[in-house]
């Protein structure tokens, strides 16, 4: 009796004691950022452009980034919502939804960098793009299709039945009642699907090392709209992103203050991402508040 | 006697069902993840094999612990294995570093953790998910790998155990968050069972929880392998990448996944060397192939509600 | 109350079937002779001035009963009046719940249940609980009954065999399963002797109280028959508190009844404690009797 007791004291205690362990891990990797950027972090490092020697800026990464989220997710949204609606509405239980889901398992578990070499061959080389960034962000695109057409599956396939078959009772078609009935309540679900996946884009980088390039832009001159691969703007311009600079400047190590560089960057990638997270549940729940308030 | 044409024609879907458009659209974007797996499978298949048949190299030599793939440093040997023993190594260290402390902790979540904990725990679970690689691969650099070499008198800091030891971190919320649900299906009432028996709740847990939820628990464990399998930046980031087979934990090794993010840039199509990179990137696609059948098998174990 | 003996047999007209408990109200007539249990019984259970809380709000308030040794009690109420939750006090399975409080005196034997010093886990390995929904644990049947003997520190193979064919036996599903001991799973089996099959796990740990909680809700009419059965045949070795929706089933089983409802401030309380014959035929409470008569709840 006692040793069972005390087995279940000292069990829980354990669980207690690694709970904290792993926050106490995650307290002081925020704390480590924000303690070790306070000495020369300033507004200005968002703002300007890097530097070969000393602080400089990340203003073009973090425009790369962004632009590789729109461009990415523009190309994503409609592909993964539309194969959503399929798998939710439309598919039976047979050998071409099971190669879908077998697709989507797989594609989940290739290695990124292998994901990232598949869009070298294909639109740096074979079709003689070079890096850019409508080349890394079509090779996002394979990693976040089969995810966001997950997402979104599972954010229709929650809405009750109840109001399908009310739709269906009032003479709708099966699009109609997709589009007026079952769409609007998904629509909270598939917009946390949508943060949840953008939030991934924003981290990556082993896919874009060989497809939007690692070169450090010197400078962006946002002035110049153009299709011209000199442009920012361009789908075509060579679109080195923020994570993928943090592993460049942390590897080549030129920049004598590479480090408080690399740090500064990674702080700032670190709250670019948990913002989505956290937006992704805030924006899930008051979108989710607004559709039943309707 | 009268009914069965009329249920037929119900039955069976009409002509214009079948032309549905808004199902054909929807249909084609569906099978578009198919079409992406497929070509993606055939590109790295090809070029994967290119080595064998462009390079001339014998299939066995992959399997030769001699990396040597500089023609101008002497005769080439493509031997793939340190690489595969490298991935190995961080793969199952950092799973078996990480899965103690991950499932303890969605046992802690799913069965101890009051609401006020549980509050703390999930959105830190998500947080830490949400830790960019590049990032895991900067903290190991400036952070580990110093006080490895300093304070535990590694050789170069950079090594097996710095790798695993931040790929254990980047899986641990995976295997966390995926063994948690696996506790939740547990229905509550076995352990109210349990305990209305007489036992204590770790009697419960460990006798009726574990056991019911161990193929969930398995999978997760799984799926956070095959992620560790894949990471290529972090591990690039810390291990030194010496292509050598090494056992100790405090040499430098090299994984399939940084060597292919080491040489790929340094490289061109036509050279041996580069097509041995492409072998590496059909060697990783043929392991998530195995773990995606594993986690498969282990799902359909699962036994039924 | 009256001192003569309880266990009249049954056999008038109006009560056709002849089993240890009455299967229907019989005349009123009869009433008197029945009323009384034996007061000199032992006290088993007795809870005193009994109220839980769930934070601040008051799920039961003040009930004050008693339950005597080989009896079977029901409690009967609408939903929501808290008798699960006054049933699960004397398992303390409350301590379960965050925020739960247990206010008043809980007695087994005469010694208080939630005195200090008092461990939880000895109560209940005196009491048996079984739940609502069958819930057997996702192995052999054998291994669902040899649990609790296990966890105890049975590991002597011949004593835990015996035990559990002892078990199943009381629980009357030996003949149906004792020759698929170990291969068949416990969730294999019919929702009935799934039921049964949880009676034989509580039994395994050798308790001296079982409470079940609405038992045969899930359950379809035949198995729940069977469950009745056995429960009458329990009721020899064991003291059985049983919570049930269906006052047939309550009529059927139990020696004496408790009526809970919820009052004006909604927190349940006990209405009426009595025989179960004068709870169906005369209850003193207008409540009581507009609940049986099915004028309400």
């Amino acid at each position: 009796m006692r040793r069972v007791l005390l087995a279940d004291r000292l069990a829980t205690a354990t669980l207690w004691a690694l709970a904290l362990f792993v926050v106490a891990i995650l307290v002081s990797i925020i704390a480590y950022f924000v303690v070790s950027s306070i000495p020369t972090f300033s507004l200005a490092f968002l703002f300007s452009d890097p530097v070969d020697s000393g602080i400089g800026g990340i203003l073009p990464l973090l425009w790369n980034s962004a632009y590789m989220l729109v461009l990415t997710m523009l190309l994503t949204i409609p592909i993964a919502v539309l194969g959503g609606i399929y798998m939710a509405e439309y598919a039976g239980e047979n050998r071409f939804t099971n190669a879908i889901r077998f697709s989507q398992e797989l594609i989940s578990s290739v290695p990124s960098i292998v994901v990232g070499l598949f869009g070298m061959t294909l639109f740096v080389a074979g079709l003689g793009w070079g890096f850019t960034a409508l080349g890394g962000a079509l090779t996002l695109l394979v990693f976040n299709l089969p995810l966001l057409l997950r997402l979104s599956e599972q954010a229709i396939r929650a809405v009750p039945a109840d109001e399908r078959a009310a739709s269906l009772a009032l003479g709708s078609t099966q699009w109609q009642t997709i589009r007026h009935a079952v769409l609007p309540i998904a629509i909270p679900g598939i917009v946390t699907g949508i943060v949840l996946t953008a939030g991934r884009v924003f981290g990556e980088a082993a896919a874009l090392l060989f497809t939007a390039g690692v070169a450090t832009p010197a400078h962006y001159d946002f002035t110049f709209v153009s299709l011209d691969p000199r442009s920012p703007w361009s789908p075509f311009h060579q679109a080195t992103t923020l994570s993928v600079f943090i592993w460049n400047t942390n590897s080549e190590a030129n920049n004598p203050q590479h480090t408080e560089v690399a740090a500064m960057s990674s702080m700032v990638l670190l709250f670019l991402v948990l913002a989505f997270n956290l937006s992704s549940r805030w924006l899930g729940g008051a979108l989710q508040r607004r559709v039943s308030g309707l | 006697m009268t009914a069965p044409t009329r249920t037929l024609r119900v039955a069976k879907p009409g002509f214009r069902a079948r032309l549905d458009p808004a199902r054909r659209i929807t249909q084609a974007a569906a099978a578009l993840v198919i079409a992406i797996v497929a070509l993606i499978l055939a590109f790295i298949a090809w070029r994967g094999i290119q080595l064998f048949i462009d390079a001339g190299v014998a299939v066995p030599e992959i399997l030769s612990p001699t990396w040597q793939p500089d023609p101008d440093s002497g005769p080439t040997t493509f031997g793939l294995l340190p690489f595969i023993v490298g991935t190995l190594e961080i793969f199952v260290g950092a799973a078996l570093i990480a899965a103690p402390l991950s499932v303890g902790l969605g046992l802690f979540m799913a069965e101890v953790a009051p609401n006020w904990a549980r509050r703390i725990t999930q959105p830190a679970m998500e947080v830490f998910v949400g830790i960019p690689s590049v990032v895991w691969g900067f903290l190991g650099a400036v952070l580990l790998v110093p006080v490895l070499r300093t304070n535990f008198h590694f050789t170069y800091g950079y090594s097996m155990l710095a790798g695993q030891l931040v790929v254990a971190l980047m899986i641990l919320p995976t295997i966390t968050s995926l063994s948690y649900d696996a506790f939740l299906t547990v229905p509550r009432d076995m352990r109210a069972a349990s305990m209305a028996l007489g036992t204590t709740r770790w009697q419960a847990i460990r006798h009726v929880v574990v056991p019911a939820a161990a193929s969930g628990v398995m999978t997760a464990i799984v799926m956070g392998m095959m992620r560790a399998a894949g990471e290529a930046l972090a591990v690039q980031m810390v291990i030194g990448n010496r292509a050598s087979i090494a056992f100790n934990p405090m040499s430098p090794i090299q994984t399939l996944t940084s060597a292919i993010t080491m040489d790929m840039g340094n490289t061109t199509p036509s050279q041996p060397w580069n097509m041995a990179l492409w072998t590496m990137g059909l060697v990783l696609l043929l392991m998530s192939l195995s773990f995606v059948l594993l986690v498969r098998r282990l799902s359909a174990r699962r036994p039924a509600e | 109350m009256d001192t003569q003996q309880g266990d009249v047999p049954v056999t008038s007209a109006t009560a056709p079937a002849p089993r240890a408990v009455p299967s229907s109200i019989p005349l009123p007539a009869l009433q008197p002779m029945l009323a009384g249990m034996d007061p000199d019984a032992s006290v088993k259970l007795r809870a005193k001035d009994l109220s839980i809380r769930y934070g601040t709000r008051v799920a039961v308030r003040d009930v004050t009963l008693d339950v005597s040794e080989h009896s079977v009690m029901a409690f009967i109420g609408p939903s929501g009046c808290g008798k699960s939750t006054v049933l699960r006090c004397f398992d303390r399975m409350n301590d379960l719940i965050p925020g739960a409080v247990v206010q008043g005196t809980v007695e087994l034997d005469g010694e208080s249940m939630y005195g200090p010093g008092v461990l939880p886990v000895e109560v209940r390995r005196k009491v048996g609980l079984v739940f609502q929904r069958p819930n057997p644990f996702p192995m052999s049947i054998y291994e669902n009954v040899a649990y609790g003997p296990r966890r105890f520190g049975q590991k002597d193979r011949g004593k835990l065999d015996e035990t559990v064919e002892r078990s199943l036996r009381h629980a009357a599903l030996w003949d149906e399963v004792k020759d698929e001991l170990r291969k068949k799973s416990g969730l294999a089996l019919s929702g009935g002797q799934q039921q049964r099959l949880c009676i034989a796990r509580a039994l395994a740990t050798d308790p001296e109280v079982i409470l079940m909680d609405e038992p045969c809700s899930a359950l379809d009419p035949i198995a729940t028959l069977k469950i009745e059965e056995l429960i009458a045949q329990l009721k020899a070795d064991y003291t059985i508190v049983i919570v049930t929706h269906n006052m047939q089933q309550a009529a059927r089983v139990s020696d004496r009844t408790a009526f809970f409802t919820l009052g004006e401030d909604r927190a349940g309380y006990l209405v009426e404690l009595d025989d179960t014959l004068k709870i169906f035929t005369n209850p003193t409470n207008q409540l009581t009797e507009d609940y049986v008569s099915g004028r309400f709840g």
